[in-house]
């Protein structure tokens, strides 16, 4: 019987040989090694790309945990304001997963290590007034999703493989995507900015020393300002409400023999500023201090914490990140967490 | 496992080298038919079970209808497959859809109605390969065709994972009579094979995704104020994007399949170069369009049965077809505006036969524009969130306004862009829309395809945007 598709069997065409297929990976390979050459010239380096499927390999990693897990928790601050390497030296016995998600609030990650049994360890959970909010409250973490739904032997090994790539080469990185070179070219006349690098624990190192800092100051509070300003401004009453609602992911951890601190990292200037005349310190953060079950600590209420100057207004410089850390721990000790 | 993925290019290099061991043809079927199991659990291994179900239950049914003189009996075991495959359907891609419309009715009529919706996962492929194993069982039955005589073929065709996830949906007659002889990947179709495959992979990565996905994707999902200029850059980037993403899929699988030895149905041919509905369908997802022909419209009476019911025929089978994307109102509403299109053209046909003034080439490119448009019309409904979403941005684009804002979310030079781009894409199709992809590489030396092939490696390393599912995958 024929058959109802069309087209079914077609000729082969001749015209490409393998050689030819050869020959264009050859050349292909010679341009690509060309433009590796150059960005590093330029002082390019690679970086991980930091997407789902690392996320869940490092949130994996919580099955075998133990008492003596650590667990970072937040948006970009924590990711580029604490050293895993300041941590493991000083706790050789320990173990730090960097579950933070830059650009993103943590509660529904709280909320998942509440509910997951084999987790014991401690949660330090980088948060601001701002994070209680209820449209922040109702965010859902796509990496959650993808953990629980599409994360499998397959995405490890497209992770492991992504990782030897990104780990080696600079061609690979996202912000050297040619079409972006060439729209940043066209907005500012230069290349795209990297002061950013990852690694594969996940872990963000900063240089400020790199970008013009007007500029990338006046983004950032543009940024802040909007997404702020966007939400409606809920009195203390209901904010408190809303905050205390975690209050039960943090027992529930603290049940098994864990712990969670809330820590308010550092802020500088303007952005400071912002954030103290929206929420302000006294009917904000300190009712939820004085209430949560979990451990909280306010960079403002300890000295070796206060003057620390964010360059953007938001985030630790690199050159800041290990003594920021060492003092952070040395107050965590303190207060009887290692 | 994605094409455009890592494990699957060692998957790929493991199976090819494994395949051409000097084995007997039916260990290495057995070899591919495990390699495509392997395939689809990468995804989540229990939905194996899922095709394991669908092939066993079709290879019985359709042995039994053969068998059976009776009409009552063969009836019944067609009855037991379209349930089978209808049903594994209807449950995993429509339930939490039927509920959603239930709970609405039952609410409108004043009944406080709250069926929970199930989370139910949508196993990958399932729309594709409940269609294959369906057409076997109903070729059987029609008595197009007999049952086949191997159970290891026949997993095979069901299973074969080059087309297995996202098409094309292969007809029995056309794949199981490739499984007789036992073939080797010869040095013409592994070249062949793996610049398809290249050139699948630079349609939906470096095009679909890179450039088109992000400009549809402000228009359609940021929520920004809209205007003439955005809605239709964001409806011309969708249109660019649906056919590399999907055509550059069935590219890959085509690519593969020949790598292997086994020729695939073309799914696309140059399809925005259309002229007219009827066209489009025959060139746009062609195994799927010619299945909803063979299985659908034709038992319905197809044209056979006066003018109305021809309309008839045709608006249940686009809306049906419209269904099959997606479970939504969205898709359904895009189904039943191609449905109307065809209707349009049927009667057009049937009042003012074709004139020698539509046979010039201007006139052509002008008939393939006008299709284009109104393609891109319906496509509105295909990507939008909603019904509602899908009304502004279609009143947008005939410059009725529908907010206060002068500035929409897209820049002059980004709808410049998408209008080159789009405008490279309508003018390949326009020049080779009567010659196959085969015929137009023959027609060109070999080093403009050494050169392509090495700008779409370079391309594919530096251009590349954010990794997202084929589109198809979701249906």
């Amino acid at each position: 019987m024929p058959s109802s598709t069309s087209s079914f069997k077609r000729e082969v065409p001749t015209r490409i040989r393998f050689r030819h297929l050869l020959l264009g990976m050859l050349t292909a390979s010679a341009i690509l090694l060309s433009l590796e050459l150059c960005w590093r010239s330029l002082g390019y380096v690679p970086s991980i790309v930091d997407d789902y499927a690392l996320w869940a390999f490092n949130r994996d990693r919580i099955h075998d945990s133990d008492e003596n897990t650590v667990v970072l928790l937040g948006g970009s601050r924590i990711q580029v304001g604490f050293s895993l390497d300041t941590f493991s030296q000083r706790y050789p016995g320990h173990t730090v997963i960097q579950l933070a998600i830059d650009g993103m609030q943590p509660l529904e990650i709280l909320h998942d290590l509440a509910d997951d049994e084999s987790f014991r360890g401690t949660v330090l959970c980088s948060v601001n007034a701002y994070t209680f909010s209820e449209t922040e409250l109702a965010t859902e973490t796509p990496h959650l999703d993808y953990y629980k739904r599409q994360y499998n032997l397959n995405a490890l090994l497209n992770r492991k493989i992504s990782t030897l790539f990104q780990s080696r080469l600079v061609i690979v990185n996202p912000i050297l995507n040619l079409q972006n070179v060439a729209l940043k070219y066209a907005a500012a006349g230069r290349l795209p900015i990297q002061y950013i690098l990852t690694d594969i624990r996940r872990s963000r190192v900063a240089d400020y020393s790199r970008l013009d800092m007007a500029e990338h100051r006046a983004w950032r509070m543009n940024t802040a300002v909007k997404a702020i300003t966007s939400e409606p401004h809920l009195p203390p009453d209901v904010w408190f409400k809303q905050a205390m609602r975690v209050d039960g992911y943090v027992r529930k951890i603290q049940g098994r023999g864990g712990n969670v601190v809330f820590i308010r990292y550092p802020t500088s200037d303007e952005r400071y500023d912002l954030d103290t005349r929206y929420y302000p310190r006294k009917q904000y953060w300190d009712v939820f201090a004085e209430h949560s079950s979990a451990g909280t600590v306010h960079f403002m209420d300890y000295p070796s914490l206060r003057n620390f100057n964010c360059p953007d207004t938001s985030h630790l410089d690199q050159k800041d990140v290990i003594p920021f850390t060492s003092n952070l721990l040395d107050i965590l000790a303190e207060k009887g967490l290692f | 496992m994605l094409f455009n993925s890592f494990s699957f290019i060692l998957f790929f290099i493991a199976v090819i080298t494994v395949y051409n061991f000097p084995l007997r043809w039916s260990t290495r079927k057995l070899f591919l038919l495990a390699a495509s199991y392997l395939f689809y659990a990468a995804w989540n291994p229990p939905f194996v079970l899922l095709l394991w179900l669908s092939t066993i239950v079709d290879w019985f049914a359709a042995k039994k209808i053969h068998t059976s003189a009776r009409t009552g009996t063969r009836r019944k075991y067609l009855a037991l497959s379209l349930i089978t495959n209808l049903g594994l359907l209807g449950f995993f891609k429509y339930s939490t859809f039927f509920l959603e419309n239930v709970n609405i009715l039952a609410n409108l009529f004043g009944t406080r109605s709250a069926a929970p919706l199930p989370d139910i996962i949508l196993p990958v492929g399932i729309s594709f390969y409940t269609f294959q194993t369906l057409s076997y069982t109903l070729d059987i039955y029609h008595r197009k065709t007999k049952p086949w005589h191997s159970f290891l073929d026949y997993a095979l065709y069901v299973t074969f994972f080059p087309q297995l996830v996202a098409g094309p949906i292969v007809r029995a007659v056309d794949f199981l009579p490739q499984c007789s002889e036992a073939k080797r990947t010869s040095g013409s179709q592994l070249s062949w094979g793996l610049f398809l495959l290249l050139f699948g992979l630079f349609q939906k990565m470096v095009v679909a995704d890179g450039l088109l996905a992000p400009i549809a994707e402000k228009v359609f999902d940021s929520g920004e104020p809209l205007n003439f200029m955005s809605a239709w850059t964001g409806v011309l980037a969708f249109s660019g994007q649906i056919l590399c993403d999907f055509s550059g899929y069935s590219t890959c699988a085509i690519g593969i399949a020949l790598c292997l030895g086994f020729h695939l149905p073309s799914n696309f041919h140059f399809p925005y170069a259309s002229i007219g509905f009827s066209d489009f369908w025959s060139r746009w997802h062609i195994s799927l369009s010619s299945w909803l022909r063979d299985y659908l419209y034709i038992p319905l009476g197809g044209s056979r049965n006066g003018a109305v019911r021809t309309f008839v025929n045709l608006m249940i089978t686009m809306l049906l077809g419209g269904l099959w994307h997606g479970a939504s109102w969205t898709f359904i509403l895009w189904g039943g505006i191609h449905g109307f299109y065809l209707v349009i053209e049927h009667t057009l046909r049937r009042i003012a036969p074709p004139s020698r003034l539509w046979q010039g080439t201007s006139a052509k490119l002008l008939l393939v524009l006008a299709t284009y448009v109104m393609v891109c019309f319906a496509w509105v409904f295909f990507r939008a969130n909603s019904i509602g979403q899908a009304s502004v941005i279609a009143r947008e684009m005939v410059g009725i306004r529908t907010t206060f804002h002068a500035a929409g979310g897209i820049g002059a030079s980004i709808a410049a862009a998408v209008l080159a781009i789009t405008a490279i894409i309508l003018g390949t199709q326009f020049m080779f829309r009567d010659q196959t992809l085969e015929a137009v590489v023959q027609r060109f030396p070999a080093w403009v395809w050494t050169l392509c092939a090495a700008l779409m490696i370079v391309s594919l390393v530096t251009l590349t945007g954010e990794d997202r599912a084929f589109i198809y995958f979701q249906f």
